[in-house]
């Protein structure tokens, strides 16, 4: 069994393949203690006829098989999946939204986009670069605290930016590539010790950022309306209707403290000068 | 351990469902772990969090342990609120062509706000209209984005000539199924009653309609005691519990009583009676069971019943029981289908089911895809 906490929430996963065991031990700090966890996930191959033929992996939570299977050779991405799955239909006490978000000098910066729109390129540069990951693909706000709890988990790469993104440092450590999946080809970035490090400790909200790419353009910035912000982040949110109330007054307020923009960029050390320098 | 962990579930969710104290500080980290999953696989996470919640040392649990009972509430929280106004949108657009409704089961229960409604969750939502009234509900729902599922030939058939509903609708926007019903239970069985017995007592509060306690509780045993899966079953028969609870009076149970025997449930209400006790320690009024007694009193059918319910009906999980895979599941898997239909029918059913099956495996499940096909063409 290997435990995982990545500081919001625990996986016990029993049963893995050995090939997804093995990028599981690549991307996180693994645990081998027995405790609570909160889900207890996985894996099967399927019958004997069809191992040969067109092999396929199940993913269970329990004894529940939320999904259909997979292709084998989809097994780790679709473990990261399930576990995304798994966390926004099952915990519902925070605001969860879709969206990467990273931290320096104790201030966090929220980019909440759309696939396609370069951010998970965004958050691999600038977590190379010595930002601390809180998360990748859920912003977690406490709404109480109105602050971000850090989920820290692999960063998912699609396509060009796996190239990209091993160009920059001999020393990033990505699984292997997976292709052919629902999004193209995926490899997964394993979060710097700094970010592990500090799983357990929340983070306040000084900006929110959509960022765009756009080749060919030097950076350009513009100011949102924060009406428009809310909506945005309403969009993404994936349990906005069920915390209702709530969720609205907090989102306020943090809309309201915090610096919004929209950014089209197309250097990403620039971008990365641009936060550090003029946003937080 | 198996039949261990089999015990000390059914009698710790049955102890919460009678809203008895449980020490909570038995349970170490671990055991939180699967208690959370075991719950939750059974469809009862939302109900036992609300009992949870008033047990001593709930708030001394650690909040990561304590999130998950959280969670169920609100979300069924959320579910409830959508659930009534549902219902009172579907009521009034119903009444609009004059066709009176009678909102059934889940969301007759969160409507009420009775016990059994607190922490319940869905699937879909069940109505009940005059059969003559069936087709034209459905035309007029149709215009307010309730959408039938595209069905095979064979199924369309199932349900036109042989069920009690008719198939699922979809809400285009909002994601909400309905089924339709002109029925309780499918006519193909020789069961089906003349529904009038059962909605003649029906209740309206403000906007909406349901059935009397009697007949509801009468409707939930019926529905559970003819049905072939149980993976909700200890959820429930643990319904069945809560709702006598709240209506037990000399009234109800000559209601009851009565409905039954005159609709030919007898069997039903019995069962339901026999397992509340066994599972919530219910009384029943000596007079009730002496009477239902009288007509169940085969010794080897009582041991062949418990066999089948003890099983069925408690919580069910992979590493202590597994869903379906048990003897008692298979039997009364088989129980359901056999109850519902006549042996040629049911007969000719499974052999059209083998057929599909076995064409899907071989060339796709597209081939019986009616929505693709036409796309092809």
């Amino acid at each position: 069994m290997l435990i995982i906490d990545t500081g919001y929430n625990s996986f016990s996963l029993t049963n893995i393949p050995s090939l997804v065991r093995k990028n599981v031990e690549s991307m996180y700090q693994i645990e081998q203690t027995h405790r609570f966890t909160d889900f207890s996930i996985s894996m099967k191959t399927q019958s004997l006829f069809r191992r040969f033929l067109f092999p396929q992996v199940s993913f269970f939570i329990g004894s529940q098989e939320p999904f259909k299977p997979l292709p084998k050779s989809h097994s780790y991405p679709f473990l990261e999946w399930g576990m995304n799955w798994v966390t926004t239909s099952y915990l519902s006490t925070d605001l969860l939204i879709h969206a990467a978000v990273l931290e320096k000098n104790g201030k966090a910066v929220i980019f909440p986009a759309p696939p396609g729109s370069g951010k998970s390129t965004i958050t691999a540069y600038l977590m190379l670069n010595g930002w601390r990951l809180l998360s990748d693909e859920m912003t977690i706000i406490n709404l109480k605290t109105k602050q971000v709890l850090p989920s820290v988990r692999p960063v998912c790469l699609k396509n060009t930016s796996i190239d990209l993104v091993e160009s920059w440092h001999n020393k990033t450590v990505l699984t292997d590539r997976h292709k052919d999946t629902h999004k193209g080809t995926v490899a997964h970035l394993r979060p710097t010790d700094i970010s592990f490090k500090n799983k357990n400790l929340a983070c306040d909200i000084a900006a929110i950022i959509f960022p765009k790419y756009t080749p060919g353009n030097v950076l350009s910035i513009e100011e949102i309306e924060k009406s428009q912000v809310m909506v945005k982040l309403i969009d993404n949110a994936f349990n906005f209707n069920t915390l209702g109330q709530a969720a609205f007054s907090s989102l306020k307020e943090i809309i309201d403290h915090a610096t919004c923009f929209n950014v089209y960029h197309n250097d990403l050390s620039e971008l990365e000068d641009f936060l550090s320098h003029d946003v937080i | 351990m198996t039949s261990s962990s089999k015990n000390l579930y059914t009698s710790l969710f049955s102890n919460l469902v009678r809203g008895c104290s449980v020490d909570l500080t038995k349970f170490k980290g671990k055991d939180w772990s699967q208690l959370i999953e075991v719950a939750r696989e059974n469809n009862i996470l939302g109900r036992i969090s609300y009992k949870l919640r008033q047990c001593d040392n709930f708030n001394e649990l650690p909040e990561c342990i304590r999130r998950h009972f959280e969670t169920s509430i609100v979300q069924t929280q959320r579910i409830s609120t959508q659930v009534k106004a549902e219902c009172e949108t579907i009521t009034s657009l119903l009444n609009n062509i004059n066709i009176p409704s009678i909102i059934l089961k889940g969301a007759a229960y969160t409507n009420l706000s009775n016990s059994a409604s607190l922490g319940r969750s869905y699937t879909d939502i069940d109505i009940l209209v005059p059969k003559e009234n069936i087709d034209s509900a459905a035309e007029h729902l149709l215009c307010y984005g309730w959408i039938p599922q595209v069905l095979s030939d064979y199924d369309e058939k199932y349900y036109r000539e042989w069920a009690h509903e008719i198939p699922p609708l979809y809400h285009n926007k909002r994601g909400t199924v309905m089924d339709l019903h002109h029925n309780l239970i499918p006519p193909i069985s020789g069961r089906a009653p003349d529904i009038v017995l059962f909605t003649k007592n029906s209740i309206e509060h403000k906007t909406i309609t349901t059935l009397c306690p009697s007949a509801m509780v009468l409707h939930s045993a019926v529905h559970l005691f003819t049905s072939e899966e149980f993976d909700k079953g200890f959820r429930d028969i643990s319904d069945i519990y809560l709702l006598i609870e709240e209506n037990k009076s000399d009234e109800f149970w000559t209601q009851i009583i009565e409905l039954a025997e005159t609709t030919k449930f007898t069997l039903e209400l019995f069962f339901a009676l026999r397992y509340c006790e066994f599972l919530f320690e219910l009384k029943v009024p000596e007079s009730i069971r002496d009477d239902l007694n009288a007509y169940y009193k085969s010794p080897l059918k009582l041991k062949y019943w418990d066999y089948l319910f003890q099983t069925v009906l408690v919580p069910h999980h992979h590493t202590f029981n597994p869903l379906g895979s048990s003897l008692p599941y298979r039997l009364a898997f088989l129980r359901g289908h056999y109850i519902k239909m006549p042996l040629p029918t049911l007969i000719k059913h499974t052999v059209h089911k083998i057929y599909v099956s076995v064409a899907e495996t071989l060339f796709g499940k597209a081939i019986f895809d009616k929505e693709l096909n036409e796309e092809r063409r």
